[in-house]
């Protein structure tokens, strides 16, 4: 068939040129974010309704993973400690960062002396690898270690601290680790917030006859609560869905005696299995509880987006 | 207003003090590290941990480097967290530069879906993103790694290009439009350049994700030719647990490139994680 080109016809297919290239692209980004990230996300709702070890048949279960989390002995005990001890952890990390961090940003936006220098080295855990943080964290602690040698000859305790190695004192050696690696994060987000108030608000307090407290106190603190909202949400987040600490110090089976399973760590157990191969895998149970740390995180995360959406 | 915010000098004192004492929290760990990495034996780390070394052991790098195939998983880091950065910065200013200049139908609903990968960590969806890998005959390979960071990386990259977009004027594009230009060579000549300073953010917070995974490289990768440094490390781990000296060398090993950077850019580090983070 022979087509004659007419001007017309020809503008259409500059449009039409231009609309395949826009097309093409958005095509290639949409497809590997689809594929490997939507897909995934998408998927862990239809497969946390099935049952299935990761090989061979899978049986439609519909919310009987959901009943079994719920009203199983053990899976519900599990459930429930990982949960408790998650909010624990948080706890202790969104304490320390709220209080130490604040001081630590208020005495930085002074006209302290090597204020530079203390930001560069309070940052510098931030952007290294969780493994490094552990490994190097966990040879510090160790019963022979350097920190246990230094207790004892300050004699801080008789005998050395177990830290990684006792029930009791595991979590909150792990939750030491990350506030020693984020400490600096945090301290940049509310120092940022500080220097954004200054100088006029607090222009006109000084001219009011206030001191430094009373400026720090009526004036400063109450313009950070969204930053210690932001902080107190970005931190459950991190919290609730990254295990990687735990998993790495402790493995799988969160020990000693799970004393250190995170939401995390339990849901990462039940999809792969324990790390003596003991524990049946199930993809469709964690992907039940991925769903269920998803609801626990999701109005969080959701202000987040939409303030972030907002602030734009 | 001065006085207020001007330490006195005892105040400065005890600011100094307060800030030291963290800062030496912080330094020490790593000062011990790399005092004890060059210690000949355990016992020498064990017996002094603060002391500096009566020998000056060198070739402890040099015995982890060789011994523990940190060369290979150097390599394959490289290979991982430059491909995720290349990928991740080239899909997302396409897609970023679709959404923020072009209207079609269906744009709000892909924005959309871009923000709830923004919303929901992808780590809860471990189990199923295992299952498309291995479907896809990807598992046990770089590429599979590769293209499960890039797409983990996407949508916080669109979210902060497409907000750039939103600063950018459009007029140089509209008129390299009126001059004929085509939507790709638009992209490529005009647009690109214009996002650079984007393009740095989103590709450090690339590099570093990429660079640090752990979970993603577990749970895809089999052979041990394969592993970055993160796996690496527990590998050289279950070798020389013991040996805390050559566990110290090897954690140099493994941190010396991001402090090196982050010396070098403490800045943009700085600036550009905590921008990341907080888009988190």
């Amino acid at each position: 068939m022979i087509t004659i080109s007419t001007p017309r016809q020809r503008l259409m297919t500059f449009r039409q040129k231009e609309k395949f290239q826009y097309m093409m692209l958005l095509i290639p980004g949409c497809i590997l974010y689809g594929l490997f990230n939507f897909l995934p996300l998408i998927g862990t709702f239809f497969m946390s309704l099935i049952s299935w070890p990761g090989i061979g048949p899978w049986e439609f279960v519909g919310t009987g993973n959901y009943e079994e989390l719920l009203t199983n002995e053990v899976m519900r005990e599990r459930l429930f400690k990982a949960f408790w001890q998650t909010l624990f952890f948080f706890g202790l990390c969104i304490g320390f960062f709220l209080m130490v961090g604040t001081v630590f940003s208020l005495l930085l936006s002074w006209n302290t002396v090597g204020k530079k220098y203390y930001k560069m080295v309070f940052f510098l855990p931030y952007p290294l690898a969780a493994i490094a943080i552990a490994f190097l964290g966990q040879l510090i602690v160790d019963v022979r270690g350097p920190l246990n040698q230094l207790l004892q000859f300050v004699g801080a305790s008789e005998g050395p601290v177990l830290f990684l190695g006792d029930e009791s004192t595991a979590l909150p050696t792990i939750a030491a680790f990350y506030i020693w690696q984020k400490l600096g994060f945090v301290i940049m987000l509310i120092l940022s917030a500080i220097l954004g108030v200054r100088s006029d608000l607090l222009e006109a307090a000084v001219l009011d006859g206030a001191n430094r407290w009373q400026c720090i106190r009526h004036v400063v603190l109450p313009v950070l609560t969204p930053a210690f909202i932001l902080i107190t949400i970005l931190i459950m987040v991190d919290v609730f869905n990254n295990a990687d600490l735990v998993l790495i110090l402790m493995g799988p089976d969160a020990g000693p005696y799970y004393s250190t399973d995170v939401m995390g760590t339990f849901q990462y157990r039940t999809a792969f299995g324990s790390s003596g191969g003991s524990g049946a895998a199930d993809l469709g149970m964690a992907s039940a509880i991925g769903i269920v740390i998803a609801l626990m995180i999701l109005p969080g995360s959701i202000y987040l987006g939409l303030k972030n959406l907002r602030d734009r | 207003m001065e006085k207020i915010f001007k330490l006195r000098p005892h105040e400065q004192l005890l600011v100094q003090f307060v800030l030291l004492a963290w800062a030496l929290t912080i330094l020490l760990p790593f000062g011990i590290a790399l005092m004890n990495s060059v210690k000949p034996n355990l016992g020498a780390v064990l017996r002094e941990p603060f002391a500096l070394p009566e020998v000056w052991q060198f070739s402890n790098y040099a015995r982890a480097w060789d011994q523990a195939d940190f060369g290979e998983y150097f390599l394959n880091s490289m290979i991982i967290s430059l491909s995720t950065v290349v990928i991740s910065v080239l899909l997302a200013t396409m897609v970023s530069f679709v959404l923020a200049r072009h209207e079609f139908r269906g744009k709000s609903l892909i924005f959309i879906c871009f923000m709830i990968g923004v919303i929901i960590p992808s780590r809860l969806a471990l189990p199923p993103m295992f299952v498309v890998v291995k479907e896809l005959g990807l598992a046990n390979s770089l590429v599979g790694v590769i293209l499960v960071q890039s797409a983990v990386m996407l949508p916080l990259a669109v979210f902060i290009l497409t907000a750039f977009f939103k600063g950018v004027s459009p007029e140089i594009e509209q008129a390299a439009r009126i001059d004929g230009a085509s939507p790709f060579q638009i992209y490529w000549m005009v647009v690109l350049p214009l996002v650079k300073p984007a393009i740095a953010t989103v590709a450090l917070l690339a590099f570093v994700f990429s660079w640090n995974e752990y979970i993603l490289p577990l749970l895809f990768l089999q052979d041990r030719e394969l592993y970055p440094l993160t796996l690496g490390m527990q590998q050289f781990k279950t070798q020389f647990a013991v040996q805390w000296h050559m566990m110290f060398a090897g954690l140099i090993i493994m941190m010396a490139p991001t402090v090196i950077a982050f010396l070098l850019a403490s800045r943009a580090f700085i600036e550009g994680l905590t921008q990341g983070g907080v888009k988190e």
